[in-house]
């Protein structure tokens, strides 16, 4: 058994929940969305965001628009749609289900 | 010091260390490869790339003078390096394997896809990856199928039906061993070695059959330049060449692997990455260059490119048609020069007549060749590339032929006008044949025909004749540049007059020349016939040697052309009417007409005129 898989396993569970939730606040675009996680100290890879990003825009969870950026090349700026924010309010439901469970079960 | 290029990313520009360059070329190719299992890979990596071209200029805003690789460092670990993003998703990658094989599963359970075209991996119409998805199998064996046993009338038919019958749909990539050219072992254009890795066998195996036809050849030299009468010969090279256009060349490291069978995994593709690093050095300019070229042809407008997609496998096809019809032609010609260039080169032939082959004039016909076959080779393999799409980098090649071509034309300008000076002076000598007086007072023109003299096919169908004008034996070169004139005579009888004529480099050489030539003219009754020609001794050379017939007809005497003179082609225009030159009595000018044969004519004070 291995701690690092395990480690992973366990933040790439909370991975979409942490970034749909960051995107539910407003429109963003992926750096900003690793910059938050940082500042909550949960450091992930670009590489592995624009996946993500990517594979909740094909699930229609996310939608975005070009913005043109004075520093470079124009950014994608995600929103959720509204399916995306019904997927969203469901997993913050069962995350609270989760956190509750843990925390009964770790405290006694 | 550090060499620094410029390239166009993302539609910006970059200075950057040729280092860094390479650094970040090859960290994008590893992402593209680790991507290359997303469902919206290349979504991800214009995400990705985008990102990258954003870190870029951050770092020169923030006071870098070019982009070196440290800043690549820097950005390559926060958007993460294959292996980083695989242990990161190392637990998803599982999952993921398992959904890959469920999928495999299901397909096994269904045989019968849906017969489509592949609308993402099309080099004409799609219709060829569309079968090989179809039935899970190498879309360039499909593709070499389909062209070498298919592509006659029906094949062809065939594959237009499918590409409007069949819908146009995405295919995933093959990712099972597979047909390619390899860059890294070829002779020419790795086709060999592609089909020694795909049957796992030595690529000199497969060399020595495709040349075997040739090597056998060579034990009968001669019939090397005509090989395309030679069936295996032909078919050999043919097929050789429709490899070459079929088979893709493996260009990235994931094209090599697929190549080799062997699986396609990071440390794989870190291995042939590093293998190629070593020659990256002296690739690096010319991959910069294409880069730019592909960026470029990236800035042009969507609707342009949806019209480029439509018309492209028409250009496509059109392209390789032409450049196949070109190449053909090129082929033919360029075999048929050497052929005549080594007849040529036979010393009883109408070239050694032309020129002396014991003096310099030898490097004139070889300047002369050289001018000829030259552009037809280059012709040749600019067929070739256009046919394979693929530059052959000929750049040397191109340079020492138009080199080659240059030092030959120059030799070609002064040896020829060496050559010219062999014409220079002018000298004549006249001949009188004596005719015996006859009753008749009509004389009858005829070449003399008979066995003996007798200069026609039969005899000479072994030598070598220009238009008729010349031809070659082994005792004397003959020469039909004869005329015929018809004069007044001032006296009752009719006369016959030869006039030689030759040129040379100097006076006496020309005498020379003028004094060895010979017309045969014999006198039967009234018959005339003259043989039909001109003979040259044969150590001597073209000199423009020529005769000229005088026949003097007393004013009302008659004269008739017979139809077997047209040997004389300079005078023959076509089988009914010849050119002859008549002296005018009445003011001493030539004057030239054209006349029918087997009529009579008869001399007038106003020349000749046709009794009815």
């Amino acid at each position: 058994m291995n701690i690092e898989n395990t480690q992973s396993q366990l933040k790439k569970g909370v991975l979409e929940y942490c970034v749909l939730s960051i995107i539910m606040k407003g429109e963003v675009y992926p750096s900003e969305i690793i910059e938050k996680m940082k500042l909550a100290n949960l450091v992930i890879l670009e590489g592995t965001l624009y996946p993500l990003l990517t594979r909740l825009k094909n699930a229609d969870l996310l939608s975005y628009r070009w913005v043109e950026s004075n520093s470079g090349p124009p950014r994608k700026y995600f929103s959720l749609t509204d399916k995306g924010k019904a997927f969203y309010t469901e997993l913050q439901n069962t995350w609270i289900e989760i956190n509750n469970a843990v925390q009964i079960i770790t405290n006694n | 010091m550090k060499k620094v290029v410029q390239i166009n990313y993302q539609n910006a520009v970059f200075t950057i260390e040729e280092a860094a360059y390479e650094l970040l070329k090859k960290y994008i190719e590893s992402l593209k490869i680790y991507f290359k299992k997303e469902e919206s890979a290349d979504e991800i990596m214009h995400d990705i790339e985008l990102r990258i071209a954003e870190l870029m200029s951050d770092a020169i805003k923030k006071g870098a003078l070019c982009i070196t690789e440290e800043i690549i460092t820097t950005i390559t670990s926060s958007i993460g390096n294959p292996n980083d993003l695989a242990e990161e998703a190392a637990a998803s990658f599982e999952e993921e394997q398992k959904t890959v094989n469920q999928d495999a599963a299901t397909e096994g359970e269904q045989p019968i896809k849906n017969w489509t075209r592949a609308s993402n991996q099309s080099m004409l119409g799609g219709v060829c990856a569309g079968i090989a998805h179809r039935y899970q199998i190498d879309v360039t064996i499909v593709r070499l199928f389909f062209v070498l046993f298919l592509f006659t009338g029906i094949g062809f038919l065939l594959y237009l039906l499918l590409w409007i019958i069949l819908p146009s749909e995405p295919i995933p990539s093959f990712t099972k061993k597979r047909l390619f050219r390899s860059p890294d072992n070829k002779r020419i254009g790795g086709v060999c070695a592609g089909l020694g890795f795909y049957f796992n066998i030595d690529a000199w195996i497969f060399r020595i059959l495709f040349l075997a036809p040739f090597i056998i050849s060579f034990f009968h030299w001669h019939s090397l330049f005509f090989w395309y009468e030679g069936g295996i010969r032909g078919t050999s090279v043919l097929i050789y060449i429709i490899m070459l256009i079929i088979i893709p060349k493996a260009k990235t490291a994931a094209d090599k692997l697929e190549m080799k069978g062997q699986k396609v995994d990071l440390d794989a593709i870190k291995e042939v990455v590093n293998k190629d690093l070593k020659n990256l050095d002296a690739n690096a300019h010319k991959m910069s260059e294409q880069i730019k070229a592909s960026f470029k042809s990236g800035k042009h407008s969507e609707t342009i490119n949806e019209i480029k997609d439509a018309v492209n496998p028409i250009f496509k096809l059109v392209k390789i048609v032409i450049a196949f019809v070109v190449f053909c032609f090129a082929f033919f010609f360029v075999l048929l020069t050497i052929a005549l260039i080594t007849r040529g080169l036979n010393s009883h032939s109408v070239v050694a007549y032309i020129l002396d082959f014991n003096t310099n004039e030898k490097y004139l016909y070889y300047a002369l060749s050289l001018l000829l076959l030259l552009p037809m080779l280059g012709v040749l393999l600019a067929a070739i590339n256009l046919m394979t799409n693929h530059k052959l980098s000929l750049k040397w090649v191109s340079r020492s032929f138009l080199f080659i071509w240059i030092v030959a034309l120059v030799a070609f300008i002064v040896l020829g006008a060496n050559y010219v000076s062999n014409f220079e002076y002018k000298a004549t000598l006249k001949k009188d044949i004596p005719v015996v007086p006859f009753k008749s007072s009509t004389i009858h023109v005829f070449a003399n025909n008979d066995e003996e003299h007798s200069l026609g096919d039969n005899q000479f169908q072994d030598n070598y004749k220009i238009l008729n004008l010349i031809s070659v034996s082994e005792q004397a070169q003959l020469n039909s540049n004869i005329k015929i004139d018809a004069y007044p005579s001032m006296d009752s009888s009719f006369r016959v007059q030869l006039l030689y004529c030759s040129k040379g480099a100097s006076q006496e050489m020309a005498k020379q020349y003028v004094a060895a030539l010979n017309l045969n003219v014999l006198q039967r009754d009234s018959v005339l016939l003259i043989d039909p020609y001109l003979t040259v001794p044969d150590q001597q050379q073209f000199r423009n040697q020529n005769c000229i017939v005088r026949i003097y007809i007393p004013i009302g005497k008659r004269i008739v052309f017979h139809e077997n003179l047209e040997h004389y082609q300079w005078y023959s225009f076509d089988a009914n009417t010849f050119n002859v030159r008549w002296h005018n009595a009445n003011n001493g000018n030539h004057n030239q007409d054209l006349y029918n044969w087997e009529e009579t004519y008869q001399m007038g004070y106003d020349g000749l005129e046709l009794v009815d």
